[in-house]
């Protein structure tokens, strides 16, 4: 009688590399908008190493990763690193993360909400050391509106 | 006592951020420009007079006789 070999089943695992050159400069800016949007973080000290370790083996070495957001945990498979022109890359596996409302974490989402938020952080900061204080705030899905006072 | 207001709204998808300034007099605009210039490439400036010098014209029929 033939001698039948077990089949072997297979499995693929892809990973998901994905690098988003964002317009930041300043981490102190992004974490404050990192924690803002409800993500943690953390930040590599000096003389450390960070790396994101991604669901398939995607490991890229960063200045910050992102632990999760909400309830959700993020493995650390998304960090940033700073290039050489002094801008922020956003980088790792993105491919099944969602945010703590359940929407899938697009890497577009979070370039824009990171960077609109970083922007108004840093705008607060800037106007806050010259004495004005925000007075009104609105967030939609499109915008951030700010309007901040001072009396001289 | 002046009061300096800075309206700003940033725009998530273009990411354009855009600064008014209202009650803010001489040197004290370039305040906003020094932000701006901080915050990004600086693409527009509109700058809007709130007070304008009215000169009382001279009364018309002495203009006409001269």
């Amino acid at each position: 009688m033939e001698n039948l070999s077990p089949t072997k089943s297979r499995s693929y695992k892809l990973s998901h590399k994905t690098e988003i050159k964002t317009e930041l400069t300043n981490l102190e800016y992004m974490k404050k908008a990192l924690s803002k949007l409800g993500f943690t973080y953390k930040e590599a000290k000096e003389g450390q190493t960070l790396t994101t370790k991604g669901n398939y083996g995607v490991n890229i070495e960063v200045d910050l990763v992102i632990t999760g957001n909400g309830g959700q945990q993020y493995k650390d498979a998304i960090g940033f690193k700073k290039t050489k022109d002094g801008t922020y890359t956003a980088t790792g596996d993105f491919y099944g993360l969602k945010t703590q409302d359940g929407k899938a974490l697009n890497k577009d989402l979070l370039k824009k909400e990171i960077t609109a938020s970083s922007k108004e952080a840093e705008l607060i900061d800037r106007l806050n050391k010259l004495g004005f204080e925000t007075c009104q705030s609105e967030e939609t899905k499109d915008y951030i509106s700010l309007t901040l006072e001072r009396w001289t | 006592m002046p009061h300096e207001q800075v309206k700003a709204r940033i725009d998530k998808v273009t990411g354009k951020l855009l600064i008014e300034g209202v009650g803010f007099q001489g040197d004290g605009c370039d305040v906003l420009k020094d932000i701006e210039a901080h915050l990004g490439q600086i693409t527009n400036i509109e700058e809007k007079d709130e007070r304008y010098t009215y000169v009382q014209p001279d009364y018309l029929p002495n203009a006409i006789a001269g």
